[in-house]
């Protein structure tokens, strides 16, 4: 006795579940009435089921693990920031060793909503691609963990006329395992800078807002671990305001600097860095 | 002024006009109710992507995309279906997309691919049905996943896919059918038609 075959077998499955239409039901009767292969397949399909329920039931739940979660709480907060930009200018006789612009900061109106811009040394812009998304296409949107182009050159060494280090506010909680993200979203993220989702207060980062205070600050962590700053996102880290800069060339890629990031023996205040 | 997001978070249960009033805040300009949003339903999204894709770098990845994908269309919405139902299809799709990539690079088969990261406490059955799901057709898997693991109700899994419930109903049962197969509750059906078949009947459109 040879089984049915898997069209019979799909054909059987759609009467257990009783979607055929009357006459096709009725067929399929005859054939549990008349052939032992038919009927041996139904009485196997419906002994099964029971088994079936058990096993699909007991499959373990699957919630959405820690570091999914961060990677996906960080990509919707980065792209749900409205997309105005705020640039720290930080003038060229204070912050030498980043030979900043003297240009004004310029905003980069960003259309849709958590749209990304990027700001070059000319004051121009260019804005993202959606090729930002990781290995995917489907979407529009770039995602804050693919590798974005690096943002142009503010450093002295490149003998520029000037630059900004360009800014956010995310908001967004860093821990150890999303600060290695921080490095491709912020690089590609200097707009939506809100003073208001500055983390401030006392022990916030209301202070290094000011472009003499983040120049310490920055000069403080270049100091500790070379490379020059691409962006500094004013965010938080394990839950305390932290700034999040992203390196260029130095011992470390991202560092996460606490509120006192600058001050006379705080140094950079490192809370950690990633290589 | 109470904003909608601390307005749903002071309530209890998640519900569908509190998910229609965070997406309502977010295409209103709130920074923070779309991931409010998300927050409220990732689990059983994740879930979804994970079992569809059987992959868990791929399923992250899917399932970001889908969820800016959203953030981005919100404004689209039309209020037809609750909002888990629209994240849900999103999720589908994105998953569909990934899976159509993957098939059309000829040495990376799902049944290949790498296997979900089993927790320590896995036992083998999970291990057998997981395997089985992985080599069911697309859509009986999909409908499989959504009905029978997660357990959402046929009529919201036919919106979800955009197909009549009888469509749903059968794929279930072609599905179960087959993973009865796979499992050895059931022999192989006849060698002579050994491949899968993605024939649709007629009884698989009606509704």
């Amino acid at each position: 006795m040879s089984p049915i075959s898997e069209d019979d077998l799909d054909r059987l499955a759609d009467y257990t579940a009783g979607v055929l239409d009357p006459p096709e039901a009725a067929e399929v009767d005859r054939l549990i009435a008349t052939e032992p292969a038919w009927a041996r397949a139904y009485d196997e399909l419906t002994a099964a089921q029971p088994t079936l329920d058990e096993a699909l039931s007991e499959l373990p739940r699957e919630p959405m693990p820690a570091d999914v979660a961060a990677r996906l709480d960080l990509a919707v907060a980065t792209a749900s920031r409205p997309g105005t930009a705020k640039v720290v200018p930080f003038p060229r006789r204070r912050w030498p060793r980043f030979a900043l612009t003297t240009a004004a900061a310029v905003a980069v109106g960003v259309a849709c909503v958590g749209g990304i811009a990027a700001l070059n040394r000319y004051g121009g812009t260019s804005s993202t691609s959606s090729s930002g998304l990781a290995k995917g296409d489907s979407a529009t949107a770039p995602s804050p963990f693919s590798r974005a182009p690096v943002l142009p050159n503010t450093g002295a060494g490149a003998g520029a006329a000037g630059g900004t280090v360009p800014t956010t506010a995310s908001g967004v909680d860093y821990t150890h395992g999303t600060l290695t993200m921080a490095a491709s979203t912020t690089s590609k993220a200097p707009a939506a800078a809100h003073a208001e989702s500055v983390p401030d207060g006392p022990g916030g980062l209301g202070r290094l807002s000011a472009p003499s205070a983040l120049d310490a600050c920055l000069v403080a962590i270049t100091g500790a671990e070379g490379g020059r700053a691409l962006s500094v996102d004013y965010a938080r880290y394990q839950g305390q305001p932290a700034l999040i800069v992203v390196l260029s060339g130095g011992s470390a890629s991202v560092v996460a600097a606490g509120a006192g990031c600058g001050l006379p023996g705080e140094g950079a205040a490192l809370l950690d860095s990633v290589g | 002024m109470v904003r909608p997001v601390d307005r749903v978070q002071s309530g209890g249960e998640p519900a569908a006009s509190d998910d229609k009033a965070l997406l309502a805040a977010h295409v209103a300009g709130d920074p923070d109710a779309f991931g409010e949003l998300i927050r409220r339903h990732r689990d059983r999204l994740w879930a979804v992507a994970l079992r569809t894709l059987g992959d868990r770098e791929e399923a992250a990845d899917a399932l970001q995309d889908a969820m800016i994908s959203a953030l981005r269309g919100s404004d689209r919405f039309r209020g037809d279906s609750a909002v888990t139902t629209w994240l849900h299809r999103i999720v589908v799709n994105a998953c569909l997309d990934r899976i159509r990539r993957r098939q059309a690079r000829p040495t990376v088969a799902l049944a290949d691919s790498d296997p979900v990261p089993a927790p320590a406490v896995d036992s083998d059955t999970a291990l057998d049905v997981r395997a089985a799901l992985a080599r069911l057709p697309d859509e009986q898997r999909i409908a499989l996943i959504l009905v029978d693991i997660e357990g959402y109700p046929v009529g919201e899994v036919a919106a979800i896919l955009r197909v009549a419930e009888g469509t749903v109903k059968s794929r279930c049962a072609r599905g179960r059918a087959r993973l009865a197969t796979l499992l050895g509750h059931l022999r192989n059906p006849a060698p002579d038609r050994a491949v899968p078949s993605q024939r649709t009947t007629n009884s698989e459109e009606a509704g």
